[in-house]
């Protein structure tokens, strides 16, 4: 696709996509320095990602996974 | 009679002149006299003045009195009768007399039956001499008249004899895959009825119409086996009933079941649900896109009836509605379903040991809980790897460094509420926990033992080890999948470069399938399953490929 990348967080772990394929989310790990997030998108009719505003919402620390419910 | 004609002559003399004489009778309608040898004929009853002359000598004359023929005998007839109870016999009673004659007496004589609890016998105007049958056995009949009784006849009185047999119900129309009880009604010599169905053989004239049983316990069940007609008759010795039409019709719809994939539908999602008919012959039929559907509160989940969308649901508010299905006058049970604003989702942080969790607002923002993080292992380094939420979404486990699962129900605002953790003996790292699409069996893939432990999901959603509470897998498990048709298990062996393989048994426990692992190669990290359950899907770390294994 175009762009072929979207930035998400630091050291990003885990992804899901909600169960009505309309948001994808993102575990960003993180440095151990600047506080982790999960980065949250959109997913387009053409399936590519669009960073919600805002593009990030604060996680604990190190999250390794994430999921959504159905 | 013999009349005699004597002559007396002038010396005193006499002579019989008997056939000499001329006789004379003064009323030949009741008497006559035979010329030649004197004999008197009565013709009727009367008198008669008779004199003989010879040369004009007359006798005296004699007065003959003809009296009527007088009754000698009686006899029945028919002279003997056998006859079966409810059945009645005429008798005649012939008069014989002295003139040879003959009479019907039967409305004369006094009719007598010997035994009137065999028989009796009426001497009552326009009924004499008919015996009725009272109960099996015999009797004998007289009949009297003139001080002149009849010789007995014997009327034997026989059990009773069936007449007919009918068939109830007289006709019956009835879908295919149901069946019709017949019942086989006789009726007797005496007008009773008795239920044959037992004692008859029945018999269907076309039995790949339907087919009916002499079968103990179920005489006269009739199962249909394909539409048409037959035709049914039950026989008992010489006697058939006449035959009833049995007419099998197309299966007709008994039931209809209302099926989701899913008992809750998020706030603006159209999932499909799905109506399964039922037929009287067991067959099923999707009836989603033909039935009518109903939803008990449109303004929370409406449903669409329109071409090509039936049965689609659509949330739109908050609230439960239940849904149903109808066909003609059958309506499937009500299917209860809820509408959820929102989503949750859920962030298992390794380095502070907590679940972040967030609603997934309108638009797909997360926002954080009220409460924002709940506890999930132990810190420093023992905290959560991975958080799984079971298929119901009622229950939430997360695998802990620490070697614990923590375990947390959902609540309505999709906030975690802890339950007790369960604690791995042995206390290695645990990374994912796998709960089966029937939400019954959770498994946990443990590297560092190299084991996969199994559990059992209890009613509260809390997990319970099985017997026994692990199983040794290849080397180094790094992760494992469970196939959407929950039957086996896949777990990617990391340090063997292979695939152990298990099917799962019907307690829930992993048992080894042959062969018991499959190679790969170098270093499967993450193993997974189409939604088929078809294939599998390899990621190994060191090759940067994907295996596919059927």
């Amino acid at each position: 696709m175009s762009p072929a990348t979207v930035t998400a967080g630091i050291r990003p772990r885990s992804v899901t996509v909600d169960p009505t394929g309309r948001y994808a989310y993102v575990a960003n790990y993180g440095d151990g320095i600047n506080a982790s997030t999960v980065s949250q998108f959109t997913i387009g009719t053409d399936g590519a990602l669009n960073a919600m505003s805002p593009s990030t919402v604060a996680a604990g620390i190190k999250p390794f996974s994430i999921i959504t419910t159905d | 009679m013999q009349l005699t004609a004597t002559a007396i002559y002038s010396d005193s003399s006499s002579a019989d002149v008997t056939a000499q004489v001329a006789w004379s009778s003064s009323n030949t309608a009741v008497a006559s006299v035979r010329p030649t040898d004197g004999k008197a004929l009565a013709v009727s009853a009367g008198s008669s003045v008779v004199t003989a002359t010879l040369n004009r000598v007359t006798s005296a004359s004699t007065t003959l009195t003809v009296t009527s023929a007088t009754l000698v005998s009686i006899a029945i007839t028919p002279p003997a009768s056998n006859i079966p109870l409810g059945t009645t016999q005429q008798f005649v009673a012939i008069g014989a007399y002295t003139d040879n004659s003959t009479k019907n007496l039967t409305t004369q004589v006094t009719w007598v039956s010997a035994t009137t609890s065999v028989g009796t016998i009426s001497n009552a105007t326009g009924s004499n001499g008919l015996a009725m049958s009272v109960a099996a056995g015999s009797t004998n009949v007289t009949a009297t008249w003139g001080g002149i009784t009849s010789t007995p006849v014997t009327l034997t009185v026989s059990p009773t004899t069936l007449v007919s047999i009918a068939i109830t119900p007289p006709g019956s129309n009835i879908p295919l895959g149901t069946t019709q009880q017949f019942v086989a009604t006789g009726t007797y010599t005496d007008n009773s009825s008795q239920d044959l169905t037992t004692r008859v053989i029945w018999a269907s004239a076309t039995g790949s119409v339907a087919t009916i049983s002499n079968g103990a316990g179920s005489n006269g069940l009739a199962t249909s086996v394909a539409t048409g007609n037959t035709r049914v008759v039950a026989i008992l010795g010489v006697l058939a009933s006449p035959a009833v039409t049995l007419t099998v019709l197309p299966p007709t719809l008994v039931s209809i079941t209302v099926t989701s994939n899913r008992p809750k539908i998020t706030l603006g999602m159209t999932p499909p649900l799905t109506a399964t008919g039922v037929y009287s012959d067991s067959s099923t039929r999707d009836l989603t896109t033909t039935a009518t559907w109903m939803s008990s509160a449109p303004s929370i989940l409406s449903i669409s009836n329109a071409a090509g969308s039936q049965g689609q649901a659509r949330g739109a508010a908050a609230g439960s509605a239940s849904v149903s299905a109808a066909l003609g006058s059958v309506t499937s049970p009500l299917l209860p379903l809820t509408v959820t604003v929102a989503q949750y989702a859920y962030v298992a942080n390794y380095a502070d040991g907590t679940v972040s969790q967030y609603t997934i607002g309108v638009g797909g923002a997360l926002s954080p809980m009220s409460s924002a993080t709940i506890t999930a292992g132990t810190v420093p380094g023992g905290g959560p790897h991975s958080i799984t939420v079971d298929l119901s979404g009622r229950y939430a486990y997360a695998a802990n460094a620490d070697g614990t699962v923590s375990q947390y129900t959902i609540g309505a605002n999709g906030a975690l509420s802890a339950m007790s953790p369960v604690t791995d003996a042995a206390g290695s790292q645990l990374y994912s926990l796998n709960v089966d699409p029937t939400g019954r069996y959770a498994y946990v893939a443990n590297t560092d033992d190299s084991t996969v432990m199994q559990y059992t999901i209890g009613m509260g959603g809390a997990l319970s080890a099985m017997s026994p509470a692990s199983i040794h897998t290849g080397f180094g498990l790094a992760s494992l999948a469970v196939d959407p048709s929950g039957r086996h298990v896949y777990v990617a062996n990391d340090s063997d470069g292979t695939v152990s393989q298990y099917k799962i048994v019907a307690s829930g426990s992993l048992s080894a399938m042959s062969p018991a692992t499959v190679a790969t190669a170098s270093r499967p990290l993450s193993v997974a399953v189409d939604p088929t359950g078809r294939y599998a899907y390899v990621a190994n770390y060191n090759a940067t490929l994907v295996a596919v294994h059927d």
